[in-house]
């Protein structure tokens, strides 16, 4: 087979893994390739994601046959496998043309997971010591794989990630029967120990390896199966504090294969896993907890909503918040301000009172701050600062026509009607 | 009568023209880099020479009265391909001078936002052209970049591509500017460049193109198109040497 033909293959089994940052490293002094600790883009694709990693499998011949992946072993679809000296010089001619910051490198089951992992270490050998390539590699730990093989792979590559995929125990073993929870979370425990061994380490030894220097991240297939928002939430929010994870990834649900246990979804719920991508990053850099943004009275997010302003809505008490008043941790709540704008309005207050004219040049979005907000005393929106009315102002899913709404499987149309008919912008 | 200074468009020229207008007092009618000055009935043209004495102490008294990072915006500033980039800085570092310290704080002055953004905007295409380069093997082994930008970023990402690619021997060709970065084992310079015959790529560069090519292809997930974001994130502007969205060249 050529090499153009299994890349196309090997990468059309791959593009549903939404990880692709090559950020949180600062690996260099090769005589091939630097990382940077912000992370590169390097192009977007038709569907606007970023690329910023040559995102393949090694190998797409599985032996699994989990319902939601489109190389499970009873589809029927191209088959190849790399060798590693290919793939290594693949990723070093790419890098050399600035196409990529790295590899993105997982792999199918092949035969079984030792077999597998000892493929994918081989390759990354490869790239680190024959070609002597320095730049980042994310490597996909395979659930079930031998501890020093996973060690080996932590000390080779920038990034490592183990997928949950689906968000509990009972839809993983209905929808991947061969995978089970504590084969992906043993791993991740154990990577996070090592991860903090080795930083203990650095700072009494000079040498010390590096182990992971990128931690780790996982993904979770959003509406392949029915957990509601709050489950998810709280699981990411589990992920964050007990091993330390950079990053929880979301990716809507593609329908690529039909059968008896899997939703059939018109569209993925692309809105949904959006709103979940704002809801992760309140908690990781504004202060909320998973269980402030969703309970058991509200365990989804509203479509038609940011998290933060429906969060806002429902603790309508809590505002408005002087802006020239208010500490760091309460401008951080108010929608429509960011961290960037928070910092801004801190560092004018140093030397001047702020006007409300001032909050454009500061970047605060006042279309939805107007509600949240007092400056020197004056409430400036242009309804009055409660729920019902402010909902109408900034519901996207309300003020636009029904036939554009995004249909789900576990809500049905009727309720987005009758969402909007409220609003009475129909 | 007001003064337009008229520098020779090196960063010291910039310098020693915001000096002599600071020296001059008043605001000056203009300042100017030679080549796009045109002559006006109502100012009086100087032409500054780089480096004197006031230059000296005029960047003394940067680095003593202006706020921290000042010398490193107006070096973005004067890298920045705006209109009146000049006047600009000149503003902010009238707000600057009279403000000390405390200045980078007046977020809301339209003095310091106007910097600000100026230095953002050279920053932002700084960092993206570290991904959009594309280098390209030409036959005598060297690879070699063109690229189109709106501000003259090679002083700020040569140096990523020195750390990146310290070994090898490549040009990262601004072709509206006419100039280039070149790195010979770690020692790099920018020069002026004018490219003399069409470049010869290898056999191997259209094979890796082709795969390129391939990849960005089936990247892209069918049920999730959305070409308006993508163009939101990869301005048309840089397509023309994007070997993934641009005509394919073959032998």
């Amino acid at each position: 087979m050529h090499v153009l033909d299994k890349l196309s293959a090997l990468a059309n089994s791959a593009k549903y893994d939404v990880s692709c940052a090559s950020s949180g490293s600062t690996r260099q002094g090769g005589a091939l390739g630097r990382a940077t600790l912000g992370g590169i883009c390097h192009s977007w694709s038709a569907d606007g994601r970023c690329i910023s990693l040559l995102k393949v499998l090694f190998s797409n011949i599985c032996v699994y046959d989990c319902a939601y992946c489109i190389n499970r072993r009873s589809n029927d679809i191209r088959r190849a496998q790399f060798t590693p000296e290919e793939l290594a010089r693949l990723t070093v001619n790419f890098y050399q043309k600035n196409y990529i910051e790295g590899l993105f490198l997982s792999s199918a089951i092949v035969k079984n997971p030792d077999h597998t992992m000892e493929l994918l270490n081989k390759t990354m050998r490869l790239l680190r010591e024959a070609y002597l390539f320095h730049g980042y590699i994310h490597v996909k730990v395979i659930p079930g794989s031998s501890p020093a093989l996973v060690d080996e792979a932590g000390r080779l590559a920038d990034r490592v990630s183990v997928n949950i995929e689906l968000p509990s125990a009972q839809s993983l073993a209905l929808l991947a029967p061969q995978k089970n929870y504590p084969a992906i979370f043993a791993p991740m425990r154990h990577i996070h120990k090592t991860i903090l061994q080795h930083k203990e380490e650095n700072k009494t030894t000079k040498h010390a390896m590096k182990f992971a220097p990128a931690g780790q991240s996982t993904q979770l297939i959003i509406g392949a199966s029915p957990e509601r928002d709050l489950q998810i939430l709280k699981l990411s929010a589990f992920l964050y504090q007990s091993v330390r994870m950079r990053r929880v990834y979301y990716s809507a649900y593609v329908p690529v294969n039909a059968g008896t246990n899997l939703p059939a979804l018109i569209r993925p719920p692309l809105l949904r896993e959006h709103r979940l991508y704002q809801a992760d990053w309140l908690l990781r850099f504004y202060g909320f907890e998973a269980t402030e943004l969703l309970d058991e009275q509200h365990p989804d997010f509203e479509e038609g909503l940011d998290p933060k302003v429906s969060w806002a809505l429902r603790h309508i008490g809590a505002f408005p918040v002087e802006i020239n008043t208010a500490d760091y941790s309460q401008l951080l709540r108010i929608p429509g301000v960011g961290v960037r704008s928070a910092a801004r309005i801190m560092a004018v207050r140093k030397v001047k009172k702020i006007r409300y004219e001032d909050l454009k040049k500061l970047r605060v979005v006042l279309k939805r701050a107007q509600y949240f907000i007092l400056v020197n005393g004056r409430y400036h929106g242009d309804v009055s600062p409660e729920p019902v009315g402010i909902r109408q102002k900034l519901d996207v899913i309300a003020r636009r026509p029904p036939s554009q709404s995004q249909l789900t499987l576990f809500s049905a149309p009727e309720e987005r009607e009758a969402a909007s008919s409220i609003s009475g912008e129909l | 009568m007001k003064y337009t200074f008229i520098y020779d468009g090196s960063f010291e020229g910039f310098l020693a023209a915001m000096a002599e207008a600071f020296y001059q007092g008043d605001p000056p009618e203009d300042i100017r880099e030679e080549k796009e000055y045109v002559p006006s009935l109502f100012s009086q043209a100087i032409k500054v020479e780089p480096v004197s004495q006031r230059f000296k102490a005029f960047v003394t008294r940067l680095g003593a009265e202006a706020p921290p990072a000042t010398m490193r915006k107006l070096f973005c500033a004067y890298l920045s391909g705006v209109q009146n980039r000049e006047m600009l800085a000149y503003r902010y570092l009238d707000f600057a001078f009279r403000h000390g310290n405390q200045a980078g704080r007046f977020l809301s002055e339209e003095a310091v936002s106007r910097m600000e953004e100026l230095f953002r905007k050279v920053l932002r295409e700084a960092h993206r052209m570290q991904g959009l380069v594309r280098f390209k093997e030409l036959s005598d082994g060297v690879l070699y970049a063109p690229v189109e930008t709106d501000h003259n970023v090679l002083p700020l990402i040569s140096p990523h591509f020195i750390k990146r690619m310290r070994h090898s021997r490549w040009v990262i060709h601004d072709v509206r500017r006419q100039q280039a970065a070149v790195n010979d084992n770690g020692t790099c310079r920018i020069m002026a460049t004018q490219l003399a015959h069409t470049p010869e790529y290898t056999e191997d560069e259209y094979f890796y193109q082709r795969l390129w090519r391939e990849y960005f292809k089936t990247i892209a997930i069918e049920s999730r198109l959305n070409p308006r974001l993508q163009r939101q994130f990869l301005p048309q502007r840089y397509w023309k040497y994007l070997v993934e969205v641009a005509p394919p060249e073959e032998a």
